[in-house]
């Protein structure tokens, strides 16, 4: 049986995924073929436990480090990540992004998809430039 | 926004923009400037032969986005085709490089797959064709840049095209790594992972050479662990200091 997740979600089937499924889910997608903004939409509903269209601060930074992974991982024919230089620069560069996603404002506790998106576009592309990846037509699929 | 709000907003992304193009305009970027002056705005559902087959996009892929406005001639960042000038540095090369290359390790260094170096420019002796992405943090030296080479993401291209990744969408992709997952606790074993990549390669109809068929599981196997920090398979509740 292979469904897909759309189809699977709409059955109500797939109540219990794993944080770790979820995060090897949304960071697998750099994979894909497919929109930058198609992904970053899917991956963001995906990480939105409680499905109210936002993420916390926490996931926020588990969306930004899951893609982060993948691409420093790709980066290299050796395991970068096991390393803990490494580990610490995904992290520190997820955290950076997503503090500067929310702002200032400590009382800002959530975040939807279009405030998200309205941040990119507003600035936060020089901040996160790595995101641009997301779309292989820009640097591994280029036509 | 609203929940209703948000609906109706969908509604525009949904078809709404062609009844109501004008809406693009409160976008003032979108209009197309020529010197100083602004003088018309170009909208693709009146100009093209294709009409437009899904809605504006909330983060624009230029390249294939067939919203509305993807021939505006001067667009803004998020509008724009950043497949032209990513690759080549966006940030000012003011950055004291801190420390050494962190990629010191031999094998590294022959096979030039990978610099990732504690501070804003390319190190030294870099392939100057790598591609090199910035990772910005708080750290003191304001984070650090990535470089890929020209070998590796030949070998990515390969490799996703070859196996069929590239054909898939999220959504097909995702949907594998679910159905093969543990459906009582929601976990994904390594075993499992395995399966839902050799079964979407197994239908990718192309017969891989061993030598690509290894590389795949290599990355495909970097890529499982790189998330399994503590190679448990699962993770707890994430530490996160924000």
């Amino acid at each position: 049986m292979n469904v897909s997740y759309d189809v699977a979600k709409s059955k109500g089937q797939f109540d219990i995924i794993s944080n770790f499924l979820l995060l090897v889910a949304c960071g697998i997608t750099v994979l894909c073929g497919g929109r930058k903004s198609d992904k970053l939409e899917f991956a963001y509903e995906l990480m939105d436990d409680d499905k109210d269209g936002k993420l916390s601060r926490q996931g926020l930074w588990r969306y930004l480090r899951a893609f982060l992974t993948v691409l420093v991982t790709l980066s290299s024919s050796r395991n970068v990540m096991k390393e803990e230089r490494t580990l610490s620069a995904v992290d520190s560069g997820a955290s950076w992004a997503c503090s500067q996603a929310f702002g200032s404002d400590s009382n800002v506790r959530l975040i939807c998809f279009d405030e998200f998106a309205a941040w990119y576009t507003n600035g936060g592309y020089s901040i996160i430039p790595w995101l641009e990846l997301l779309d292989l037509r820009k640097w591994v699929i280029v036509s | 926004m609203s929940e209703i709000h948000r609906r109706r907003f969908l509604g525009y992304n949904e078809g709404g923009y062609e009844i109501a193009p004008w809406l693009e305009l409160l976008d003032l970027n979108k209009w197309v400037l020529e010197g100083s002056t602004i003088l018309q705005v170009q909208i693709s559902a009146n100009n093209s032969n294709v009409p437009p087959q899904t809605a504006p996009s909330r983060f624009p892929d230029p390249q294939s986005d067939p919203s509305p406005h993807h021939d505006i001639h001067h667009p803004m960042p998020m509008d724009s085709d950043m497949a032209e000038d990513f690759p080549y540095d966006t940030f000012p090369s003011d950055f004291d490089n801190i420390l050494a290359n962190a990629a010191s390790d031999e094998k590294e260094n022959a096979n030039s797959n990978t610099h990732i170096n504690p501070h804003l420019n390319p190190s030294e002796g870099e392939d100057d064709s790598s591609l090199t992405f910035q990772l910005l943090t708080n750290d003191e030296h304001q984070g650090f840049s990535v470089s890929i080479s020209q070998d590796r993401v030949s070998m990515l291209r390969h490799l996703l095209t070859e196996s069929g990744f590239y054909r898939l969408d999220t959504s097909q992709l995702c949907g594998r790594l679910i159905d093969y997952s543990d459906k009582a606790t929601g976990a994904l074993s390594k075993d499992q992972y395995d399966s839902s990549m050799r079964s979407i390669v197994a239908e990718s109809g192309i017969n891989m050479s061993r030598s690509t068929q290894q590389n795949l599981s290599d990355v495909l196997t970097s890529l499982f662990y790189a998330f399994d920090r503590e190679k448990r398979s699962k993770v707890d509740a994430i530490e996160c200091k924000l």
